[in-house]
């Protein structure tokens, strides 16, 4: 950015940058450009119904209403229409972002978690530990990921929780690529060094000095990871590997609404757009976070 | 080609380290959940024995890799079929699929690009630059179901299902297109720019050439690269999506098999299914490296100073 001057290393942005100027920095990027404001409004939005999806709406996901089937959109009551057994769709929206974003951030974890400790133990370790981890990552890479998921669900057995496993699970290797790189880097870096002259034991150099300053870039690539496991979650979930037909999850709505595309358009036009708008706007805020890190 | 055939070895120890080994065979997963008890232990034990499940592992992966090498994925635990005559029926409907929507993909992908970075109008250039954001942001299957909504439902032009001739393939493979071509555009689009600041561009517009000449001859070419390398990826990926949009569209194939497969615990299928994916991959990779001297002259090997 043009506060920073482009030749200020990583070690020396530590130093001198106190988290309140970078708040204030953060959020000045914020007014000036405005998608990005309303990038960070729609995914409050979304864990906010996620987290309280009461406050949003006082009915219930799955109440039925048999006097009230396939109302389209607008019909009083029914903002964004009602399904085949009268539920209110926009009720079931609000319900859903719970079961969704929930399960794309178990992948999410999962991929961080897993990612940082192997690219930590390859890239600090080297040699035959670094071949070994690095050879499986080459090869788990080169499945479709989608398919690769689909292998793990088969194993693991279908519902919520294995399909969130298996994104998880499937995003590792891209995590521990990009840690491996940037601790291969830093493990040169002159104050780590430093502090293996000084008699630093490897697990402290490790953990303390190594950790912390290769993070980064897996943050970033985290923030777009979630996005991408947002629409793996749903892909999933849409072919039925996910929670069972009453529950609100987006993927299975847009399925569920599927079957009556020709009746009820708005039933699984309306869920995949929530999904759609929530990867764009955690996209957007990915990219922003990623142009602010790169300086 | 060394590494190519390594990398299709590689995945198939994975994919049985993953699919086989872990505890659990694959049949008590295939009866687990609710019917469990239905099936009596002999029964069982007669099928494990049947498919060799009941083996030392070493020996299943000898058996079961010695056969895959001629191309045998062993049967369908669910149906007794040969797993490899299965996904032939499958394979003619996605591979047609798969190859169209990578077309149109790059197709439109590059034509976005250039667009995109050729336009003077700065309005216009922040519009087509935004685009693939959207692109890569949108559930595939939920794009499928908008474009049957719009061109089968509403207009009529196109069928909304099925496997009948070309016209059904065209919504299918527009579908699977976009989120590829949206990637294309993006590496594409940032290549295109740095190339565009580049000393031999300035020499071209010095010397007097119309800027469109310069923009698809040298520019281009030499941002081709990058879009090129992430092409191997994305066309695997792409094979992937097809399980997803094949279902939208209730179009036979590789994806109804998969899905089926899956729900199934057929886990000689899923293997095979998989396997087959990272083949896709370790052959495009391959393609694409033979494709890297053809695009840029620079990285032929020079004549006499043989490396």
């Amino acid at each position: 950015m043009s506060e920073q001057p482009t030749t200020m290393s990583n070690a020396t942005v530590v130093l001198t940058d106190t988290p309140g100027r970078r708040l204030r920095r953060a959020l000045r990027q914020l007014v000036r450009r405005p998608s990005i404001l309303l990038a960070a409004l729609i995914v409050l939005t979304a864990i906010l119904a996620a987290l309280f999806p009461a406050m949003f709406t006082s009915r219930d996901p799955l109440g039925t209403d048999p006097q009230h089937i396939l109302q389209p959109p607008g019909t009083a009551g029914f903002l964004l229409g009602s399904d085949a057994v009268g539920r209110d769709l926009l009720t079931r929206i609000i319900y859903g972002a719970g079961p969704s974003l929930q399960a794309a951030l178990i992948a999410l974890v999962v991929s961080f978690v897993g990612g940082v400790v192997l690219g930590l133990l390859a890239g600090y370790f080297g040699r035959w530990v670094d071949v070994v981890i690095m050879r499986v990552v080459d090869v788990v890479l080169a499945f479709p990921a989608l398919l690769f998921a689909m292998a793990i669900i088969a194993v693991l057995g279908i519902g919520p929780v294995n399909v969130a496993l298996a994104v998880g699970i499937v995003g590792v290797a891209q995590m521990a690529r990009v840690m491996r790189a940037e601790v291969m880097r830093v493990r040169t870096q002159t104050y780590v060094e430093a502090a293996g002259v000084s008699g630093a034991r490897w697990y402290s150099l490790l953990l303390r000095h190594v950790l912390p300053n290769s993070l980064g870039p897996i943050v970033v690539l985290a923030t777009l990871e979630f996005g991408i496991a947002i629409l793996a979650v749903s892909s999933l979930s849409f072919l039925g590997f996910g929670a069972p037909p009453p529950a609100p999850e987006w993927g299975s709505l847009v399925a569920d609404g599927r079957q009556f595309i020709v009746a009820a358009w708005w039933l699984a036009i309306f869920p995949g757009l929530a999904i759609a708008l929530t990867v764009l706007s955690t996209n957007r805020i990915a990219r922003a976070f990623e142009g602010e890190l790169k300086g | 080609m060394l590494q190519a055939l390594l990398v299709m070895v590689a995945a198939y120890i994975v994919s049985f380290v993953i699919l086989f080994a872990l505890p659990g065979d694959p049949i008590t997963g295939m009866y687990s959940g609710g019917d469990a008890g239905v099936v009596d232990p002999e029964e069982l034990e007669r099928i494990r024995a049947d498919f060799g499940f009941d083996r030392p592992l070493w020996e299943q992966f000898a058996t079961r890799f010695g056969a895959a090498l001629v191309g045998d994925f062993g049967r369908s635990i669910r149906n007794g079929q040969p797993v490899v005559d299965m996904l032939a029926q499958g394979i003619p409907q996605t591979l047609a699929l798969v190859s169209f929507a990578v077309v149109i993909a790059i197709v439109l992908g590059v034509a976005l690009a250039l667009a995109a970075t050729g336009s003077r109008r700065g309005w216009l250039r922040q519009f087509l630059l935004t685009l693939p954001s959207f692109g890569v942001s949108m559930p595939t299957f939920w794009v499928g179901l908008i474009l049957v909504q719009i061109f089968a439902f509403s207009l009529k032009w196109l069928p909304p299902v099925g496997n009948t001739g070309f016209q059904s393939l065209v919504l299918p493979a527009i579908t699977l297109a976009l989120p590829g071509a949206a990637q294309i555009a993006q590496v594409l689009a940032k290549s295109l720019t740095t190339a565009g600041l580049e000393p031999y561009i300035t020499t071209a517009r010095a010397i007097g050439l119309r800027p469109s000449v310069i923009h698809t001859r040298d520019s281009l070419r030499n941002a081709l690269l990058p879009a090129l390398t992430m092409a191997g990826l994305l066309i695997a990926n792409m094979f992937g999506g097809s399980i997803v949009v094949e279902s939208v569209f209730s179009r036979a194939g590789l994806g109804q098999i998969t899905v089926k497969a899956v729900l199934g615990h057929d886990i000689p299928t899923v293997q095979a299914v998989v396997v087959l994916g990272a083949i896709v991959f370790a052959l495009v990779t391959l393609v694409i490296d033979l494709l890297y001297p053809v695009v840029d002259p620079r990285l032929r090997p020079s004549v006499g100073a043989r490396r």
